[in-house]
């Protein structure tokens, strides 16, 4: 097969002139147009949280599973594209079970991140012995909570395959705004429930619609409990609580 | 089907302490995995201070041990005196070789004071009557493997008769509880000069 | 080949008055890719210690290949001394086999190092070996593993395996040609099996002496009994006593001489 390229961002994987992989830089877009997810790390534990987009009366809002658990002590938040999301994620859970066969201990925060973005360079054409995985890069990027021996930890995956440790991060379209709102409202000593509360504050900030307890999701990840996604009980009493506070 | 000499289990062990000797031997019998009885002495009493277990098939075990009964009688009415172990040894050896070619499955162990000379005696014999002359102890039976080992690291020369109950009762206690053949209680016979001690140990029931 | 004599091969040639064969008879190929090598391993564990201990005798049938051949391998250490390793595995049975698990359990141990930035648990590294063996479930290594090392609490720990994975953490194991030997031994004077304390009730109400965790140089000297017990008993037992004892502050190795007949 031969395809005559005289633009660098036909070419999956070929630098341009300026040393820029374009179809990487274009997925990074793709998240830019995702609905706005947060994740707030404390001592006591990681909040997750994402603006749904219930964008029909119609829609059942329940079936919009923008939070997902990869073990029981990992959970994670997307935003971009859902259907590439899952690809990541089913893949990160296989790696958490082959861990704990294997050696009869979760895997570690860091290592889980680590083998979702060893999955997320697998694109391109496929070489003689090998199979590619995927024809393009990955349109998501994940925030990646969990509690292991170092306690609560918060991770950015993105499609570049590149992955950060986080006190608090945003990713979405809402993500400048909400970052920069971080950044003045997050302290070392933040509780669990006020990060809760942080975490609906700062989306309320960058939501289109009003916010109230159908159209966001919140998730925890503690010592105790492990990831644990919020029910409709416990969404309605911290978007209450968010009221009051304010 | 195994060995005749595994089929009903059973273990046995001698041994010499300073101026007297012990002998040991499980309860246990068996039908391959199945046990028949936990009341199955192995031990049996051929003069006053001679004793002889006897391991391996249990009907030959019976048989040996009721021709050896007849034959010792017969020697104490002819010679009017008990047996001495060393002569229980060779008789043991020679009624056993008599069946060359068509053996009892039994491996004995002896133990006993000579009456004259005072001094402690133990041996053991494979199953054609070859006497196996030992200075610290004798095993045999299902767990003799067992027992090697535990006798080997337990037993030291010169015991007095209590250290040599302890030695002898811990080390086949140890042994049968690793051997799934023998068990089941033991019986210990603790033999001095003009003194023999018979001592019922419980062990584990399983 | 032409016949030297000058014949027909073939016994039509000659009148025997008996029946020659024809053909050769069929030969039965058989491939038989384990032997025994012989040899005993052993390891008892104390409050903040463990030792895994092995003969260096290896043998194939009635002869002796080599007087030293160590049973005992430190795994995941920095270099090819073992420096820097804190977990130990002993194999006897099919030394061929027991070299390769060494070398893929120790390969597994580095890269989980790498992968995860920490170096592996006792207990994962357990579970690991574990699956190792049980991955060759048919066709497998031919060894009694046991691992050994401190657990987190700084306890020592013993895992004891059968040759397709099935293991279990214990305070003392033998394993190998003397192990029905020891192993008994090991019951009484480590878990003090079948010992009471001297008048503490009657009959069924005397109480058992409970099992402690013994110090280092009682469990040194009872390793030595052991084995110099086992050499007697034992032909394929002997040469030389091979000692790993792990403590907080690493592995030692030490070298016993044993009997050579």
């Amino acid at each position: 097969m031969f395809i005559a390229r005289s633009e660098y961002d036909r070419g999956i994987n070929t630098f341009s002139p300026e040393g820029r992989l374009f179809q990487v830089e274009y997925s990074l877009e793709a998240i830019k147009l995702g609905s706005t997810a947060i994740g707030v790390a404390t001592s006591e534990g990681v909040i997750l949280g994402v603006e749904k987009r219930v964008t029909s009366t119609l829609l059942e809002a329940s079936s919009v599973e923008k939070i997902v658990e990869i073990d029981q002590h990992i959970g994670c938040a997307m935003s971009g594209l859902q259907a590439d999301a899952r690809n990541l994620v089913e893949h990160a859970r296989v790696e958490c079970q082959n861990h704990a066969f294997n050696y009869a201990e979760p895997l570690r925060v860091e290592s889980t991140t680590q083998a979702i973005c060893d999955l997320a360079l697998r694109f391109g054409e496929s070489g003689d012995d090998e199979e590619s995985v995927m024809s393009r890069p990955f349109g998501v990027a994940l925030l990646i909570a969990g509690y292991d021996e170092d306690g609560p930890q918060l991770y950015h995956a993105e499609p570049s395959g590149t992955f950060y440790r986080y006190d608090a991060k945003a990713i979405g379209s809402g993500s400048e705004g909400a970052q920069a709102e971080l950044q003045n409202e997050y302290h070392r000593s933040l509780t669990l429930s006020e990060a809760e509360t942080l975490v609906l504050k700062t989306l309320k900030q960058v939501m289109e619609e009003k916010l109230d307890s159908k159209n966001v999701q919140l998730a925890s990840v503690t010592k105790e409990k492990g990831f644990r996604i919020y029910d409709d009980e416990e969404m309605g009493r911290a978007v209450a609580q968010l009221g009051g506070n304010q | 089907m195994g060995s005749p000499f595994d089929i009903n289990g059973g273990a046995c062990v001698a041994m010499v302490g300073k101026d007297c000797v012990a002998i040991a031997c499980d309860l246990r019998l068996g039908m391959q995995a199945l046990t028949i009885s936990n009341n199955f002495p192995k031990v049996f009493n051929y003069a006053p201070s001679t004793y002889l277990g006897l391991t391996g098939l249990a009907t030959d075990v019976n048989t040996v041990s009721d021709l050896l009964r007849y034959k010792v009688n017969m020697y104490r009415l002819r010679e009017e005196r008990n047996i001495a172990p060393q002569t229980l040894a060779n008789l043991v050896s020679s009624s056993l070789y008599e069946k060359r070619f068509g053996p009892f499955f039994v491996s004995p162990v002896l133990a006993g004071i000579n009456e004259t000379t005072g001094k402690p005696f133990i041996c053991g014999f494979d199953s054609i009557g070859c006497i196996d002359f030992a200075k610290d102890f004798i095993v045999s039976g299902t767990a003799s493997e067992q027992l090697f080992g535990t006798c080997e690291g337990l037993w030291e020369p010169d015991m007095e008769p209590e250290d040599l109950f302890e030695t002898i009762s811990q080390a086949l206690l140890a042994a049968v509880d690793r051997d799934a053949l023998s068990g089941w209680g033991a019986q210990v016979w603790i033999i001095e000069k003009d003194k023999v001690t018979q001592r019922l140990l419980k062990g584990r029931q399983d | 080949m032409t016949s030297l004599l000058g014949h027909p091969a073939g016994g039509e040639g000659i009148g025997y008055s008996f029946s020659q064969p024809t053909a050769a008879p069929v030969k039965q190929h058989g491939f038989y890719p384990y032997t025994d090598n012989g040899g005993s391993t052993l390891g008892i564990t104390g409050s903040d210690f463990a030792i895994l201990a092995g003969d260096t005798r290896s043998t194939s049938g009635y002869n002796i290949n080599s007087r030293m051949v160590p049973k005992v391998f430190k795994i995941g250490g920095d270099d090819e001394t073992g420096e820097g390793a804190h977990i130990v595995l002993s194999v006897v049975g099919f030394a061929a086999d027991g070299n390769a698990l060494k070398e893929r359990l120790d390969a597994v141990v580095k890269m989980y190092k790498y992968q995860h930035g920490k170096p592996m648990s006792v207990s994962a590294c357990a579970q690991r070996l574990s699956t190792i063996l049980y991955q060759k479930r048919f066709f497998p290594y031919y060894v009694t593993a046991i691992l050994s090392g401190l657990d987190e609490e700084g306890k020592g720990a013993l895992y004891s395996y059968d040759p397709v994975g099935s293991y279990e953490r214990e305070q003392c194991r033998a394993a190998g040609a003397a192990a029905s030997l020891i192993m008994p031994f090991l019951d009484n004077q480590v878990n003090f099996k079948n010992q009471y304390i001297p008048g503490s009730g009657e009959g069924h109400a005397l109480e058992q002496k409970k099992a402690e965790p013994l110090p280092q140089a009682t469990v040194e000297q009872l390793v030595r009994d052991a084995f110099t017990s086992a050499v007697e008993r034992h032909i394929e037992v002997g040469d030389h006593l091979q000692m790993m004892i792990i403590t907080r502050d690493g592995i030692q190795e030490v070298f016993h001489p044993l009997k050579k007949d």
